[in-house]
């Protein structure tokens, strides 16, 4: 093993974390609701199964992933509503969690009897992408994401006053003359997109997405701010994803390097108990 | 116009006028429990997007401010000094009553506290035309004197509105009645 790191490895642990970060804000601030994330809203668990597609169909990512923003542009987009838009508007949020956890648990099952049947058939399987991690990047997926961060960036740049009075309220924002359903929409594709490519190409942070964004509000300037929240936030999450992956790479265990999204798993799952054991925690439907 | 959820219409293919001319226009709204009244409102906002009939409405609606992040009512007002305001007389003397709790996180203030923040907050933006949704919830009885008194000054400011509003409602100034019915989809708006 390299004493040094490759560069395009820093880059996608980046990206990777700027993503999720903002995945997490945008799902939060679009659902009201502070345990929303893409772990707990089943978006995960549409990315592996992407993956999966992917993998026996052999289909490149890229392709799936155009489809999946097509797809997931046409159910919030489209004049006619389809169930799965009704799911998202017409229910209250703690459901939304409910189901989408429950989703997850699904493909996590699904994925575990298919490992076993591939092991037991002596077949390849791509286990590694259920725990994230930056070995075998390449570079159509830096590509990938560095578009896609322009792409994400440019939208917040240009809409952070907008989203920063949305932050108080769908309503008040809409006393305001912005339109905040056309924002929610907007915002909730791009936590889906961001959190399926991360999931194609580097694989599952589980409850990171749910982690960073509550780590930052813990910063005084960026608590009172969700515009700094999405202007910032995702540099210094992808600052913190790269540093983990970077610790996890110098420091391996008895020679094998630990996944950065093993890590996540279980910091994740702890800070979703104390977020649920926290007396004060605000839900909002 | 027709207002739908799910499975079922609350108001479908309905025609109704105001009469903005009138010197007391404001709109006192009854209806059972379900009747769409709340619907009502903001399928007026909603289709006018913040201009009703060429004026600037505001919807005061029901929900809890609650905005992410740890907020005060002075954050806010500073925030929304970049946007298109235009400050109702009536603000300053609603911001001095509440001012002992304008510092303090929103998300901690009580229901009544957090009803008294979205009214300061709709006065600082301010508009032509009100649109409130049940404004007394929550609220003691000296706020709800207080807010009578609001709700009477913006009447007599010649301000067309709409109150959804249950308990008996005692305004020195004439508020025309909308009936909203669930049985027969329809509204009717009496003058008196």
């Amino acid at each position: 093993m390299d004493d040094v790191i490759d560069l395009p490895r820093l880059l996608c642990a980046f990206f990777a974390g700027a993503f999720l970060c903002l995945s997490g804000s945008f799902t939060q601030v679009s659902l009201r609701n502070p345990l929303a994330a893409p772990s707990t809203l089943g978006i995960d668990g549409l990315g592996v199964l992407g993956v999966l597609i992917c993998f026996f169909l052999g289909i490149p990512s890229f392709y799936l992933l155009l489809f999946l923003c097509g797809s997931i542009g046409l159910v919030f987009f489209t004049k006619n509503k389809t169930r799965a838009y009704k799911v998202y508007y017409g229910v209250n949020t703690n459901r939304i969690i409910l189901i989408g956890l429950s989703f997850n648990l699904l493909v996590g099952a699904i994925f575990s009897l298919l490992q076993f049947l591939m092991m037991a058939f002596n077949l390849d399987f791509p286990s590694s992408i259920w725990f994230g991690n930056f070995k075998f990047i390449h570079s159509e997926a830096l590509l990938v994401l560095v578009l896609l961060f322009f792409l994400a960036f440019s939208f917040i740049y240009k809409n952070a006053e907008k989203l920063e009075v949305f932050s108080f309220g769908d309503q008040f924002a809409q006393n305001l003359n912005i339109d905040s359903e056309q924002i929610k929409k907007m915002i909730l594709c791009i936590a889906c997109v961001l959190n399926i490519a991360v999931i194609l190409y580097c694989g599952v942070f589980s409850f990171l997405g749910l982690l960073l964004p509550h780590l930052l509000r813990l910063i005084p300037c960026i608590s009172k701010s969700f515009k700094l929240e999405v202007l910032l936030g995702p540099i210094i999450g992808g600052a913190f994803l790269m540093l983990i992956d970077s610790l996890c790479y110098l420091f391996p265990v008895y020679g094998a390097e630990i996944p950065a999204g093993m890590i996540f798993s279980v910091l994740g799952a702890i800070a979703l108990l104390v977020l649920l054991l926290k007396q004060n925690i605000t839900i909002n439907d | 116009m027709k207002i739908q959820t799910a499975n079922e219409f609350f108001i479908k293919d309905i025609s109704f006028k105001f009469d903005l001319n009138l010197k007391d226009s404001f709109y006192l709204i009854h209806g059972e429990n379900g009747s769409g009244k709340s619907s009502f409102l903001r399928l007026l906002q909603q289709n006018s997007k913040t201009y009703f009939m060429g004026k600037k409405v505001y919807l005061l609606d029901q929900k809890r401010l609650s905005p992410l992040g740890a907020h005060t009512l002075d954050d806010l007002l500073k925030k929304l000094k970049k946007f298109e305001y235009k400050q109702s007389p009536l603000f300053k003397d609603f911001y001095l009553r509440i001012k002992d709790y304008a510092d303090i996180e929103i998300t901690k203030l009580s229901g009544g506290q957090n009803q008294m923040v979205k009214i300061c907050l709709m006065l600082f933006i301010g508009a032509d035309y009100y649109f409130l949704d049940e404004p007394f919830q929550y609220l003691d009885k000296n706020n709800s004197v207080f807010l009578e008194q609001i709700i009477e000054k913006l009447t007599s400011e010649n301000n067309f509105g709409l109150l959804v509003e249950h308990r008996k409602f005692d305004c020195n100034h004439r508020l025309n009645s909308l009936f909203v019915e669930k049985s027969l989809n329809h509204i009717e708006v009496c003058n008196g």
